[in-house]
């Protein structure tokens, strides 16, 4: 009997001694252990540290590494999730958001991550000399937002007015205090020999050739399955396929290649998932001509998106029925009644506008003024090369008078990117953005901003998105977004042509299930440390 | 001889100085700056940032202002800091230059060692079936792009019979010790330092052709013929000595491209060298790398026809600087 009982208290201990730790490093039990995977990516990051990775060859190895408070934020996946805060509290009044930072995480180099870590990074994001992009997202106005450390696990953010994208604002990759001299790191030798909490630690960089990373056992989600990760810079889709079909690299994502070859192949697996990327026709809303939302709309009626992503997208895409991007938490799918292709209602519609050939000259006018279009884009950025001759013959055959105006890269910083006046020199342009992540307020900065490409402020928009912004509740939120998507379907700013949709390719024998692919991360994984090899 | 090389190199100051000015406007001239590469064309994103960026990499400074800092700070031995990775400059030609010049020395040997003969042998039996094949595979050689060979070569040996690797410097899989990784670097090398030779082989052998030929119309060979040397003394010392002088030239002349290595051939193959170096400062309007590897290579232009000059008097008696 004592016996039995003895045994009874060893098993509770056990059992109880061995639960949490499996809670809280994930379910998640790799099947097999060890293995180098070669993905690659186009060529040198331009820094390793995330708080300056901005472009694709930096991101692409730094969210390896790295991690932010929460995940959701830009460049950090399509949902809200928690990442090295555990928890956190709002306030009642919205003002203050409590983060629980999780306890035991510990930087690749074993210093205990703490809430001063968190501190620092954002003052570092602060201070202007830093040239950090971030910094806006921690300005309310001209005011910054407040920090104050509580205790090493418990990080208050303090608020001068109700801000509900506060959780997608601070999803800033953190940065461990300890490695840097000084708040300054623009030159920080931290940028090109990083110290992150992720799932892989960096160890060599190789420049023009290769970067590469090391399992983290103490990650926090639990010791990744693969050993290492080498990062292989490979510039060109065609280039990269070539290496993944000579056996070169394991994994990378291939469209704009021929892909042919990954198909029905047994020693391949060729995989798509939506980007969190759109491709679109925007128009400068103080246009005489495309000024009128009937115009766009019949615009919309009268262009072929499905060819544009066949042609010009290889068929990459999947057609956008919302100006935001799926990964907004308030895209449904189908919720707007799609602009079905058809150039003979797109004519009926631009006369019901008034718009006719009243001097049979071949090209719409109303009263007196010809629908001259110019559509600006970049002529150096082959996808936007590929668009513009679709979308010339679909509006010429409207009667449109278009005018293409392919431009180099200083005149589209010039007329585009860096022009704040209300006043565009296009009617038109063609863009593309995303990896904004599931936060709708970031669309603000184009759809409720007449200095913006489209030069659009709709008073009633603009309000709405105010709401929106300072909304703490979450239904409401919903509702209020929801009404903004269907407002500006009708109002049509720009129109969406349609969602990039990338296609990895990998070797059959690496399993990439648990890790999940991803198109809104820039990696395709949302968990690289559950990547393994099949024996 | 010790006069004319100090005048030669006095000469090259301004011109070295001449070539300074007319790069650092080209790269001001052309559309767009550095802080381009700041920002993701897929993503776009807001002046304000941008602006920060300018100040931050010293941008905003009138381009007067940027000339002279640089000049002074190259002349101090400084040649400043990347704007793309804020590296020293030093640094990302360092890590470069001895794999451009290791590919750029192999594939510079494999073409001497090819063209040389070839040239020889199609001089030596002129306007016979051997030359006509060899004329012709020359004139293939010359006249076949060098990133198609690099994509056919790969598709072949690469993919389909995965011989030889497809990609980089080294086996990322395993790290090697010793001789294996020598023999890991000699079978990465093997794809790209073929493409680069090919183009130079068939060239050089047409040259080696045409100045043997040349040399053995001249009057000595005649003479040497007559005085009654055998064809094998009067070939191999007579005419070979005297026609390689041309090669010099050649190969004065290619040395700056073996140090600023193979734009497109480094790219395909991957190759960490300065060929991909320089491509990514140019679209990345990276002013400090562009204007040292321009440099560099107008250095190397100047030092190259000089040493050819000098290697010319070394080797022909007939030529004399005072």
């Amino acid at each position: 009997m004592r016996k039995l009982l003895l045994t009874l208290i060893l098993l509770v201990t056990l059992v109880g001694g061995v639960m949490p730790a499996a809670a809280q490093g994930d379910e998640f039990v790799c099947p097999t252990q060890g293995g180098t995977m070669v993905v690659s990516y186009g060529g040198d990051p331009r820094t390793l540290s995330g708080l300056y990775a901005n472009d694709g060859n930096s991101l692409f190895v730094v969210t390896f590494m790295a991690e932010p408070l929460v995940l959701g934020g830009e460049n950090w996946g399509d949902a809200i999730e928690p990442a090295l805060a555990e928890s956190w509290d709002i306030s009642e009044d919205g003002l203050e958001y409590v983060f629980h930072l999780r306890q035991g995480v510990k930087w690749h180099d074993g210093t205990e991550f703490t809430a001063a870590d968190v501190l620092f990074t954002f003052q570092a994001v602060l201070l202007e000399e830093n040239a950090i992009d971030w910094r806006s997202n921690l300005m309310q106005g001209d005011v910054p937002m407040e920090f104050e450390v509580v205790d090493d696990y418990t990080f208050k953010v303090i608020l001068s007015q109700p801000n509900a994208t506060v959780l997608t604002a601070l999803s800033i990759p953190i940065v461990p205090a300890h490695a840097f001299t000084s708040l300054n790191m623009v030159d920080a030798p931290f940028n090109t020999n990083p110290i992150a909490t992720g799932p892989f630690k960096f160890v060599e960089w190789n420049t023009g050739e290769s970067i590469t990373l090391e399992a983290n056992p103490d990650y926090w989600r639990g010791a990744p399955c693969l050993d290492r990760i080498v990062v292989r810079f490979i510039e060109g889709a065609a280039n990269t396929a070539n290496a993944i079909l000579a056996g070169e690299i394991d994994y990378a994502r291939v469209d704009g290649a021929d892909v042919s070859p990954f198909q029905d192949n047994p020693d391949f697996v060729l995989q798509e998932a939506s980007r969190d990327l759109m491709r679109y026709v925007g128009f400068n809303t103080r246009s005489a001509t495309v000024g009128d939302p009937a115009v766009r709309r019949a615009l919309a009626v009268g262009l072929d998106r499905e060819a544009i992503i066949q042609v010009a997208g290889g068929g990459y895409g999947t057609l956008a029925d919302s100006l935001f991007n799926k990964a907004v938490f308030v895209y449904e799918a189908g919720r707007n009644p799609q602009y079905v292709y058809d150039p003979a209602a797109a004519q009926q519609m631009l006369t019901d506008a008034g718009w006719t050939d009243s001097d049979g000259d071949g090209i719409l006018d109303k009263d007196g003024v010809p629908m001259h279009v110019r559509i600006a884009y970049s002529g150096t950025w082959s996808l936007m090369q590929a668009v513009a001759p679709i979308v010339y013959d679909n509006w010429r055959a409207l009667g449109v008078d278009v005018e293409l105006a392919a431009l180099d890269d200083s005149a589209v910083y010039e007329e585009i990117y860096d022009n704040v006046s209300t006043e565009k020199p296009y009617d038109a342009m063609l863009g593309g953005w995303g990896l904004f992540g599931p936060e709708p307020d970031h669309y603000r900065n184009y759809y409720a901003n007449a200095t913006a490409f489209f030069a659009y402020d709709n008073p009633e928009i603009t309000a709405l998105f105010e709401q929106g912004r300072s909304e703490t509740n979450p239904d409401a939120r919903y509702e209020i977004y929801k009404q903004i998507d269907g407002l500006l379907w009708q109002e049509l700013p720009m129109i969406p042509i349609y969602q990039a949709v990338g296609a990895w390719a990998y070797r059959a024998d690496l399993n990439i299930d648990a890790a999940e692919l991803n198109g809104t991360f820039l990696t395709g994984l949302k968990y690289s440390g559950r990547v393994y090899f099949e024996q | 001889m010790t006069r004319y090389v100090i005048r030669r190199l006095l000469q090259a100051i301004p011109l070295l100085v001449a070539i300074s000015i007319i790069v650092f406007a080209l790269v001001e001239l052309a559309p767009g700056d550095a802080s381009q590469m700041y920002i993701d064309p897929e993503k776009g994103t807001d002046p304000e940032y941008l602006e920060r960026v300018r100040t931050s990499l010293g941008l905003d400074q009138p381009v007067t202002v940027r000339y002279v800092s640089w000049l002074t700070k190259t002349l101090e031995g400084d040649l400043g800091f990347s704007f793309r990775t804020r590296r020293p400059v030093t640094l990302e030609i360092g890590d470069r230059l001895p794999n451009t010049l290791l590919l750029g020395g192999v594939s510079l040997m494999l073409s001497l060692a090819i063209a040389i003969p070839i040239g020889i042998v199609s001089a030596l039996r002129r306007y016979t079936l051997v030359d006509y094949i060899l004329s012709t595979l020359a004139l293939v050689g010359i006249s076949l792009p060098a990133f198609w060979v690099a994509l056919l070569l790969l598709q072949v040996f690469a993919i389909q019979l995965n011989w030889l690797p497809a990609v980089g410097m080294h086996d990322v899989r395993n790290t090697y010790e010793g001789w294996a990784a020598t023999l890991d670097v000699l079978r990465h090398m093997i794809l790209p330092a073929t493409v680069l030779s090919l183009a130079q082989t068939a060239s050089w052998s047409r040259y080696q052709r045409s100045a043997l030929l040349e040399v053995l119309g001249q009057d000595y060979i005649r003479t040497a013929r007559a005085k009654g040397a055998r064809e094998r003394r009067v070939i191999g010392f007579h005419a070979l000595r005297n026609a390689l002088i041309p090669m010099i030239t050649l190969i004065g002349l290619s040395v700056p491209s073996i140090v600023t290595g193979a734009f497109i051939t480094e790219t395909i193959f991957g190759w960490p060298g300065m060929g991909r170096l320089g491509v990514e400062a140019i679209n990345g309007r990276d002013y400090p790398i562009i204007m040292a590897v321009t440099m560099l290579s107008a250095l190397l232009i100047v030092t190259g026809n000089l040493l050819a000059d000098i290697a010319y008097a070394w080797a022909d008696p007939r030529i004399r600087y005072d």
